[in-house]
């Protein structure tokens, strides 16, 4: 890879919450780059560690929950005397209410979550250290579209409210919202679910970042909806040259936005390659059942779905070896349950934790 | 709209209304209503899979919560094929809307619910053998010892241990706890099973398997379900007919492959071109609907989706389009269905 296209490395990244039942691991030993310009998706079902990733990316974990090993690093670039340069920020080395974590989040790397008012799991609990990001990252009901947005914009460039709002209206304009002018003047109450996802996209994208992360930004949308913000984010990266990193539990939504996919499960990155290939070859046994278990429209068959046994293990209480193992059909007995698997390059750029890979 | 000498209809609906009064000011005057669910009519045969598909808000939970009268209808009749009204079991078709409370208590054990939270839908501070063997002690089927046997085998039928009886709901998972519920509305040896969103909260792991216990209840029970989603491919794979609604009506209805590869209206073919498809190399073609979905306090004039359409003429602004079989067992609602060639998935 071109260094020159790296834009977040992350290696060995581990997130532990300590909490009154014993230690989880949310992130245990996250490997993996973002490249400047390009999208990446992180796939896995619901506790597999995916949100916590990219919060860990902004310094933004949510207390109980820590960083305890590993490094995010981010590739900063500055003009300088009309040169670019580059500078490589440690983000786990920052201070969380520092000065220059709050200038990349929600400035250089933006974010737009599952949809902000209606979601039914609040993140975040009050006076936690990011309560700030808080404010510019959900949309707050009582207080209008337009002034929320402005005091964004106004937080990370330096323009007058003036400036700002032409600003906002334009970003409006350009995420598909009928009659921007009229309606950076409403209350989000005022505005329907896709329009308010529209909102918070253009608020990211209002302060020009390098980077998008989307935790499930279509999950509590319709189909109609979704496939309408899915069009504008990618229509958007293609004019302003922006990296992505999308977080979802969809696949089919993955299929269609991402470039390189990491499959989580239990915190651990199981599967990394290119998004075609992790589809048409997937290599580690949960990738594969993972596919199998989703029903594909137009290919009508009343067979019955692969279904995965079991069910996702007590995170209190991972199992031995591979934590997989005890759900997966490849299991080898003596092996899978003793030896936790390291990663194999199974083909050039295509990566699988598995020991059906490794000679053990 | 069914044939009525079709012996294997378990359900006739015909011209269901429901209307939510939206009041006004100290008196609560009455000032306008909510148009929920707007003269629709379909049926469902005895043992199949009828998917009630829809974007949020067009009224397709009300159309089931109603058929049942956990709403109080506005109009229309809901044909229901009961063994439970005549002495010796005969089956017969009623209108559940004209059945006094005494008459419908019966008839509510052939009907059951699976509702999409898992969650909120079961009584935390019941057990889980409370929480299944509830519909029978309601419907006077008593506690004792059989009632326990009853129990464990509902369980055992939908994949949970005996020992899980004794548990509370905080216990289970999300997929279990769908379990759960499950097993409760079988209680009562239902015959027709109205499905909300059973499955649109849980993990895709666990989707799959509660889609497959679903189809194998069906097969040995013999259950009718109305399986209401909004997740396309979801329906499709669990359907065999498929009714499609937009803003309180229906538009289309046809057998499941058909509608999703033959859609006769414009709605539907727009609905199949967003659903995103796990396939990489798939370039879709998406139908844009401008604007948004129409108030159903204030729908537009002559055919709800004119607005949206691209297709639309002046008909459809004039005159509301009747909902008619086009093609044998293939309803839809569209002025122009015979002209347009539209595109399936």
């Amino acid at each position: 890879m071109n260094e020159n296209e790296l834009l977040v490395e992350v290696k060995d990244l581990k997130v532990q919450f300590d909490v009154r039942d014993g230690i989880v691991r949310a992130v245990d030993g996250a490997t993996f780059e973002i490249r400047r310009g390009h999208t990446l998706g992180i796939i896995g079902e619901s506790g597999c560690g995916k949100s916590v990733t990219a919060k860990a990316i902004m310094q933004m974990v949510p207390k109980p929950g820590k960083i305890v090993g590993g490094e995010v690093l981010y590739h900063r670039r500055l003009k300088s005397n009309g040169s670019d340069v580059t500078e490589i920020i440690n983000v786990t080395k920052l201070d969380p209410d520092g000065a220059l974590i709050r200038q990349i989040r929600g400035g250089e790397i933006g974010m737009i979550f599952q949809e902000p008012m209606s979601s039914l799991t609040p993140v975040y609990t009050a006076g936690s250290h990011i309560g700030e990001a808080v404010g510019l990252h959900r949309l707050i009901p009582i207080r209008k579209v337009g002034t929320q947005m402005v005091e964004t914009i106004r937080a990370q460039r330096h323009v007058t409210k003036e400036e700002a709002r032409e600003i906002a209206v334009d970003m409006l304009r350009r995420v598909g919202m009928p009659k921007p002018e009229e309606r950076v003047d409403s209350y989000p109450h005022q505005l329907s679910g896709g329009q308010r996802q529209r909102v918070m996209i253009a608020i990211a994208l209002s302060c020009e970042p390098v980077m998008l992360i989307a935790d499930e930004p279509t999950t509590a949308l319709d189909v109609s909806i979704e496939a309408q913000i899915l069009d504008i984010m990618r229509e958007l990266q293609d004019t302003v040259d922006m990296a992505i990193m999308f977080i979802t539990h969809n696949l089919a939504v993955i299929a269609e936005m991402a470039e390189e996919i990491c499959v989580m499960y239990m915190g651990k990155i199981v599967e990394r390659a290119d998004v075609v290939k992790v589809f048409f070859k997937p290599q580690h046994p949960y990738t594969r059942e993972l596919l199998k278990s989703i029903p594909h429209v137009g290919k009508k068959s009343r067979e019955r779905l692969a279904s995965i046994k079991g069910m996702v293990p007590d995170p209190f209480n991972l199992p031995s070896g591979c934590v997989f193992h005890p759900r997966c059909p490849d299991y080898m007995p003596g092996k899978c349950d003793r030896i936790a698997p390291g990663w194999t390059e199974v083909e050039e750029g295509h990566w699988a934790s598995c020991l059906l890979y490794e000679d053990v | 709209m069914a044939e009525r000498s079709d012996k294997d209809i378990l359900l006739d609906v015909k011209g269901l209304t429901k209307y939510f009064p939206i009041q006004h000011g100290l008196l609560r005057r009455t000032v306008g209503y909510v148009r929920a669910v707007d003269d629709i009519s379909f049926y469902v045969r005895e043992g199949e899979t009828l998917g009630l598909v829809g974007e949020s808000g067009c009224g397709k939970t009300t159309a089931g919560r109603t058929i049942i009268r956990l709403y109080e209808p506005t109009g229309g009749t809901v044909f229901f094929k009961t063994q439970m009204l005549s002495p010796d079991g005969e089956p017969q078709m009623v209108n559940l809307f004209e059945l006094d409370h005494t008459q419908m208590m019966p008839v509510r054990r052939e009907i059951s619910l699976i509702f999409q939270d898992p969650v909120g839908s079961l009584n935390p501070r019941m057990s889980v053998f409370d929480i299944v063997a509830e519909p029978m002690a309601i419907h006077g089927k008593g506690t004792g010892p059989a009632t326990e046997e009853t129990v464990v085998r509902l369980l055992d039928r939908v994949g949970l241990r005996p020992e899980h009886m004794r548990r509370y709901p905080h216990e289970f998972s999300g997929g279990q706890r769908q379990r759960i519920g499950i097993a409760r509305a079988l209680a009562l040896n239902p015959r027709l099973v109205i499905c909300d969103e059973p499955v649109s909260a849980l993990d895709v792991s666990i989707q799959a398997q509660t889609l497959n216990l679903l189809q194998d209840l069906q097969a040995d029970f013999n259950l009718a379900y109305i399986f209401i989603a909004h997740d396309l491919s979801v329906v499709q794979h669990i359907s065999d007919r498929v009714a499609v609604m937009y803003v309180g009506k229906l538009v289309e209805m046809a057998d499941a492959e058909e509608l999703y590869i033959y859609p006769l209206h414009p709605y539907t073919e727009a609905l199949m071109s967003a659903v995103p498809k796990p396939d990489p190399l798939y370039k879709a073609e998406r139908i844009v609907m401008p604007g948004d979905v129409a108030d159903p306090a204030n729908p537009p004039s002559g055919c709800y989706f004119h607005p949206r359409c691209r297709y639309a003429q002046d008909i459809c602004r004039e005159v509301t389009p009747e909902f008619r079989q086009l093609k044998p067992d293939h309803w839809a609602a569209c002025h122009m269905a015979e002209e347009l060639q539209l595109r399936g998935v």
